[in-house]
């Protein structure tokens, strides 16, 4: 067979070098370098071009090319990721700031279920009648620079709300009452069992608790 | 402390234009070396070539808001580069010369001489290669060959584009990225050829 006779084109021969041929095609090239050593020249010459171009190193800018892109660069941190970081730094860093933050939580919890529990448990003391020397005591104690808000307050929608959700708690009885006060006082135990597991038992304690208080 | 090494471009341009630096840093990690590589081979001038890969970034990165993610970022990035460098050359040389060679040329060895190249303090591919380490004859020979070949070259066999990416970035039609590669190819091999025994 002559070797003159129908070499293949360069770019068909650069697209069987590159693999960039179909099954056919590839079978008619390769029969043809099976009898022709200057097509098949070629291709090693364009198989060993391809390994070199392909291993070619990168040039590095100099040292120090990162900080003089950033110097000119504005980083703009939208509302919500500026919210998201704001958030995320008020969260308490070590155990020890998780246990003053429960602390915080708990301790007034704690004092509130008290007073009450007393309160209740004093003979003819009654919703109603705390609700009024409680209002009372407010009236008077913000009467002062703040008597305008509150008369304000008083006379809206607001006061009757709190003198309704009054009247269903005195219709719900000691009974429902003492429920809440009981559901109140476990979750309040619960954070100070958190909270001395977090101060007290340091060694024991394991870093995932404070998760569980909020 | 986000691990960037597990995230996509993608998921680091999120982050990005969250407008977290360390993103930013992440990006142009990724990519200096690419970029600078491209755009020195294009120019030969080391300095010159870190401004305008300097500009390519500060660009892209001061835009990241804008960045359509239904396009390849680093093929975003090569475009800007490729637009930076091309606009560079056109303002800087006159008026006479423009990338594909002074439009007075008759033959193609002088629209080659007046091609791109034609920078300020451009290095020889002799200087180029002597200037590096391990200077090898196919670096010396891809800084012979017409710049649009050259580039398109370095995109497809150096950073792996497909020929339509290609087309995009130099903004050429398809016909011509393939028909660049094709040439420049020929070109190499010719003065490679002494390398054979
Ligand atoms: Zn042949």
């Amino acid at each position: 067979m002559s070797e003159t006779l129908n070499h293949p084109e360069h770019e068909r021969l650069q697209a069987y070098a590159a693999k960039e041929l179909d099954g056919g095609d590839t079978a008619v090239i390769e029969a043809h370098l099976t009898t022709c050593a200057r097509c098949r020249v070629e291709v090693e010459e364009l198989h060993s071009l391809f390994v070199m171009l392909s291993s070619l190193a990168y040039h590095a800018p100099a040292a120090g090319f990162a900080d003089r892109v950033m110097a000119r660069v504005q980083v703009r941190q939208p509302w919500f990721a500026r919210a998201a970081d704001w958030l995320a730094g008020l969260a308490p860093k070590s155990t020890r700031a998780w246990a003053l933050t429960t602390a915080m939580v708990a301790l007034p919890a704690v004092a509130t279920t008290g007073l009450v529990w007393w309160l209740m448990s004093r003979p003819g003391v009654t919703v109603q009648g705390l609700w009024v020397i409680s209002s009372e005591f407010a009236a008077r104690v913000l009467s002062g620079a703040w008597s305008w808000v509150w008369s304000y307050v008083a006379g809206s929608a607001l006061a009757s709300w709190a003198a309704g959700a009054a009247e269903v708690v005195a219709s719900v009885g000691r009974g429902g009452l003492g429920l809440g006060v009981v559901m109140f006082a476990t979750l309040t135990a619960a954070s100070v069992w958190i909270l001395y597991q977090n101060l007290f038992r340091t060694e024991a304690r394991r870093t995932d608790y404070a998760s569980f208080v909020f | 402390m986000v691990d960037y090494a597990q995230l996509s471009d993608q998921d680091v341009i999120r982050q990005a234009r969250d407008g977290r630096e360390s993103a930013f840093r992440e990006l142009i990690r990724r990519y200096e070396r690419p970029l600078f590589s491209v755009i020195y081979r294009m120019i030969r001038d080391r300095e010159l070539a870190e401004d305008l890969a300097q500009d390519t970034f500060i660009k892209v990165l001061n835009n990241i808001d804008k960045y359509d993610p239904g396009y390849k970022f680093s093929s975003w990035l090569f475009k800007i580069a490729h637009n930076t460098t091309v606009d560079h050359i056109r303002k800087k040389t006159p008026k006479t010369l423009s990338l594909d060679g002074s439009p007075h040329a008759r033959t193609q060895e002088q629209a080659e001489a007046t091609s791109f190249t034609a920078v300020d303090h451009a290095e020889t591919p002799e200087q180029f290669t002597s200037s590096r380490e391990v200077g090898t004859e196919i670096e010396a020979a891809l800084l012979e060959i017409r710049p649009e070949y050259r580039e398109a070259i370095m995109l497809w066999h150096i950073e792996g584009r497909p020929y339509e990416e290609i087309a995009q970035i130099m903004d050429l039609p398809l016909g011509t990225v393939k028909t660049y590669i094709h040439r420049g190819r020929n070109e190499l091999r010719k003065r490679l050829e002494h390398l054979r025994c």
